[in-house]
């Protein structure tokens, strides 16, 4: 049991003081505002202790490798994960030591002005969660942005259309179809809000670049975006366009994970017909890559190129990682959890922190950090519900449980949980459940488990909560209070309607 | 079986109910009562029956409880499927037109939207941003040079420097010194530039910790004495160009070209051509099925589908991270251009495979997209790099990589059917075989149209047609014609940068480079 359970020793090094940053590494980029991560010390110190555990960060580059494709005014960009916490103190997380990606994380900046009306506000005191409030009582995060949204889904269909109709089928069937609430774009429309009714801090150009900050320029009236000059302006347009980007980059990613193999192809009865789906589907998922990437360049900020370029790359991570995972690696918390961020959570909070460069604010901002917190946690908390949901609102609706996860031999939180209590699950996960009867036994074990579902909702929870503290963090200008409520108000919706099956229309 | 579901099914439900209090009975004994008020989808009461109704799945066809597998369902059923029947009118929609007034330019796109009504991409960006930038300017895309070589005119003057009578290779335009090797060789000189450029590209840029992914991400790039490498010409071509901005007196004798300063973002610039080039391959070899590229076996065979189209993947979001590093907007925007042009050049191949009308621009129209928009971007992003130096200049490297990109391509057509000329019987004609029609084909449809089309159209698939299509090519002189408008477009490329830079022995190697590219035999 004790060698199986992710317990509090695996994650042990990470309090070692071996972890901590050694900030005179920070020397050479300290004349820059910009946040430089220092990613050989985290790459030597996770090499040393973490890797042998946890196995390799499929995305991060090796240290080498990193310092060299550097000039001293590029980006750092860190894994949120190393940022954020990714699990509640009980269950062997922990805040991470502050590097300068997050070192604005808890200055007391971030309470200055009006009364918050979020201030303190607990998920926990909701219906539903353990609390009386109404969740109506907060405003409705995808009305608030509906009318903002509504020319989305027409141009975006646009923008995708070519002259080729293989394509353009593909790519509208794609959007057409998914008559969802858009649950990127609104997150993004939100953030864009909350962005403008900050004041930039610290913007200056650096070297005479306004572009080593981070920020793009902004040209609007009296120079700083605010909540009364935002709407229709450049940077609100830049903003929008954005949301549709990392809609076509998710959606494509979605395409590529389809390719079948050639196994696939060749078991199949109607080889052909497969085939021409795996060039359709490359194409389409290619086409909408190049399509994105082009309007990414159009958004004239580098820095949001480089910070997409690296979502991408993340998802790439992800599916590796869910196709390749050794197989203690599927037994442990934290590699779901990492692979959860690679897959989902990266290209939200990397959105959230672009919208906020694209607002002005200068990429180690305390408002870009915020930004990327609340995307990291409501990312996860997001994926983890939705792995639940794939146990229990699948069995309601259609009276069986779906396990499409389980089907492709993944453990989600649920089952890794059940796994800690049921220590004869372990073995069924370690084998991706390919032996016959291996889903029954764990269904049956994660049913019969008092605390499995109970502790997998809490860790929805926990980030759920910790991303209305990030969203509630910057400083509250008058008429922000309103636009963070919605933000909350998106992850409450989110938790309690998820729960019941909504998840659906959030993701579509 | 059933009874097992059955006993699991009643199990989860009594445990649902004593785990999550009485709001989730509240659900299931709602459900089967719920009426089924319409619903507004942005106003759901968590607690009224019409939210209850989102329970049935059934009700909307495209939502259910699984998201991922809705998502990748709907496009299994209603694209892929409808795209894999062999004769889905997607395919064979009407060809491009011939000429397309309202095709302005390659960053122009004019866009076919639904049942022909168009949108202007563009018009709705310049709203956002502003497009006028010198990266988007007109691109004579439409002129190919066709007439030069047309079939009445036969070994008549050629368009710029004239083709001598019987001799198929572009002419050294005047001021540029004769090849030496020990000068201006391209390739000996681009060396010192060039010769460890995979070994950084596989150490420096795409080296990740996961062995898999490392291994495909890498398989073009580690190759062992240059096999897999590929000839790198794009690679060779940034960076003497980057050289042949520097603007200094050199001195072959007295100094190497490595004292010479170029910058360091240029040098990352071939790195990145070379890894989107790359990336292009892996994702072409998966759609094409393809057997082998470069002398191994082709990465998806190595690694399957799923890892070649990741490891794609992967390397072109390196690239685009790489490029984001460069700090230059237009840079940025030039490159990520390339790649949609690469995806459209695959579309139309496809498209061509299976309509197999004679169209010798729409053909030259692929070719740029597939090869020379990539030469074409990545000159011209090298001199956006070196900064400071005139529209002229940007314009030339721009025009000397779009002509030797379609001169390359051009001759490898002419060289698939000069292989079979030489030594008959062998398994080349592999374009011809695989229903191809290129560039000789297609002059030779321009006179013998009537016999040629039909066996394009069913891609020389039938006893006879490739030879019918042999016969033609030969007596309408396709390759010969076809090899000219490669010499003329190479005449073009070094047309541009002749007059655009100083003289200097990386200009004239440049020169020398357009000239091999159409002079090799493979």
């Amino acid at each position: 049991m004790a060698t199986m359970t992710p317990t509090t020793d695996a994650f042990a090094p990470r309090h070692c003081p071996s972890r901590a940053i050694p900030h005179q590494t920070c020397k050479q980029n300290s004349l820059l505002q910009m946040n430089y991560i220092q990613k050989e010390s985290l790459a030597a110190a996770s090499s040393s202790n973490e890797s042998k555990e946890l196995g390799p960060q499929p995305v991060v580059v090796s240290a080498e490798a990193e310092a060299l494709s550097h000039s001293k005014t590029t980006l750092k960009l860190t894994p949120s994960f190393d940022l954020f916490q990714m699990l509640p103190k009980d269950e062997g997380g922990y805040a991470p030591n502050t590097v300068p990606g997050n070192a604005l994380r808890e200055s007391d900046a971030l309470k200055v002005g009006t009364p918050d009306t979020l201030f303190d506000m607990k998920l926990t005191d909701y219906k539903g969660l353990g609390g009386k409030q109404k969740i109506e009582s907060l405003p409705d995060p995808f009305k608030m942005v509906e009318k903002e949204l509504q020319p989305f889904s027409d141009s975006i269909k646009e923008l995708v259309s070519t002259d080729q109709p293989i394509l353009s089928m593909a790519a509208k069937h794609f959007f057409e179809k998914r008559h969802g609430k858009r649950f990127r774009p609104t997150i993004i429309q939100l953030m864009s809000k909350a962005v403008a009714a900050c004041d930039p801090e610290g913007l200056e150009p650096v070297d005479g670049h306004w572009e080593f900050s981070g920020a793009s320029k902004v040209d609007v009236e009296g120079g700083v975006v605010t909540i009364k000059n935002h709407q229709g302006s450049d940077v609100w347009r830049k903003q929008g366009q954005l949301g549709q980007i990392v809609e076509m980059i998710h959606v494509a990613s979605l395409i590529h994970d389809d390719v079948l193999d050639e196994a696939d192809t060749r078991r199949g009865g109607e080889a052909v017909h497969k085939l021409y789906s795996n060039k359709v589907a490359v194409l389409a998922g290619d086409y909408l890559l190049a399509r994105a990437s082009v309007l990414l360049a159009r958004l004239e900020n580098t820095s949001v190129v480089q910070i997409m370029a690296t979502a991408l790359e993340s998802l790439v991570a992800g599916e590796i990682m869910q196709l390749k995972s050794s197989p203690e690696e599927l037994l442990q918390m934290e590699s779901y959890l990492r692979k959860s961020y690679y897959k989902t959570a990266s290209l939200i909070c990397y959105a959230c922190r672009s919208v906020a460069l694209l607002g002005g604010h200068a990429y180690g901002s305390t408002v870009a950090t915020a930004c990327e917190e609340f995307g990291f946690h409501m990312g996860l908390a997001f994926q983890i519900q939705d792995d639940i949901l794939d146990f229990t609102a699948a069995a309601n609706v259609l009276g069986k449980p779906a396990l499409a996860d389980m089907s492709l031999g993944l453990s989600t939180a649920p089952i890794l949980y059940a796994a800690q209590e049921f220590p004869h699950l372990q073995p069924l996960v370690k084998r991706r459940f390919k032996e016959k009867g291996d889903k029954q036994t764990a269904l049956e074990a994660l049913y019969k488990s008092d605390t499995a579902m109970d502790k997998a909702r809490g860790l929805a929870g926990f980030h759920a909560q910790r991303a209305i503290e990030a969203a509630a963090s910057p400083p509250a200008e008058r008429g922000q209070g309103r636009v963070i409520e919605t933000d909350v108000r998106g992850h409450h919706q989110e938790e309690v309607s998820m729960r019941a099956g909504m998840e659906n229309e959030h993701v579509l | 079986m059933s009874a097992k579901l059955l006993s699991i099914g009643a199990c989860q439900r009594t445990t649902i109910t004593r785990l999550t209090t009485s709001r989730q009975c509240d659900i299931i004994i709602t459900r089967s009562t719920a009426d089924r008020a319409p619903r507004s989808p942005a106003n759901v009461n968590l607690r009224s029956p019409s939210f209850m109704q989102s329970f049935d799945a059934s009700q909307r066809p495209y939502s259910s409880a699984l998201p991922i597998e809705t998502i990748k369902e709907s496009i299994k059923s209603s694209v892929l499927e409808e795209a894999a029947k062999k004769n889905s009118p997607f395919w064979d929609e009407k060809p491009t037109p011939k000429k397309a007034p309202s095709f302005n330019g390659i960053n122009g796109h004019h866009l076919h939207h639904g049942k022909g009504q168009t949108v202007d991409i563009e018009q709705r960006l310049s709203d956002v941003v502003d497009v006028d930038s010198p990266i988007n300017k007109h691109d004579s895309l439409d002129e190919w040079f066709l007439d030069a070589v047309s079939s009445n005119r036969h070994h008549a003057e050629g368009a710029l420097n004239g083709l001598s009578a019987g001799e198929i290779s572009p002419r050294i335009p005047e001021g540029v010194a004769p090849l030496d090797h020990q000068i201006n060789d391209p390739f000996h000189l681009s060396r010192p530039d060039v010769h460890d450029i995979s070994a950084t590209i596989g150490r420096d840029l795409v080296g990740t910790d996961h062995p898999v992914l490392n291994s495909a991400a890498r398989y073009f790039f580690n190759g062992e004495d240059g096999k897999g490498k590929g000839k790198q010409v794009r690679p060779v071509m940034v960076m003497l160009l980057s050289r042949s901005m520097i603007h200094i007196d050199h001195e072959p004798e007295t100094s190497s070209p490595r004292v010479t300063h170029i910058l360091k973002s240029q040098r990352r610039l071939a790195e990145i051509t070379e890894m989107i080039h790359t990336a292009s391959l892996f994702h072409d070899d998966v759609i094409d099925d393809a057997d082998t590229r470069r002398g191994q076996p082709a990465a998806h065979r190595a690694f399957g589908n799923k890892m070649a189209i990741l490891a794609g993947d992967y390397l072109l979001a390196r690239a685009s991270i790489c490029l984001a590093r460069l700090r230059n907007v237009d840079v940025v925007e030039c490159m990520s251009t390339v790649i949609e042009h690469l995806v459209r050049g695959e579309v139309l191949q496809i498209k061509d495979n299976r309509t197999g009308v004679a169209d010798m621009e729409g053909y030259l129209r692929k070719n740029f997209y597939k090869t020379a928009s990539l030469m074409a971007n990545s000159c011209k992003s090298a001199a956006l790099l070196r900064g400071n130096v005139s529209p002229e200049v940007v314009e030339a490297a721009y025009r000397y990589g779009k002509h030797v990109g379609v001169a390359f391509q051009l001759i490898d057509d002419a060289l698939d059917f000069e292989g079979s000329a030489a030594s008959l019987g062998k398994p080349a004609l592999a374009d011809l075989n695989a229903g191809l029609s290129t560039a000789p084909v297609l002059f030779a449809a321009e006179s013998h149209g009537q016999e040629l089309i039909p066996a394009m159209a069913r891609k020389f698939n039938e006893h006879g047609d490739v030879e019918l299509a042999l016969r033609c090519i030969n007596e309408a002189d396709g390759v010969e014609r076809t090899k000219k408008l490669a010499a003329i477009h190479a005449e073009q490329a070094m047309d541009a940068v002749v007059r655009a830079l100083e003289p200097s022995p990386y200009r004239d190697s440049l020169v020398h480079l357009a000239c091999r590219v159409v002079d090799r035999s493979r």
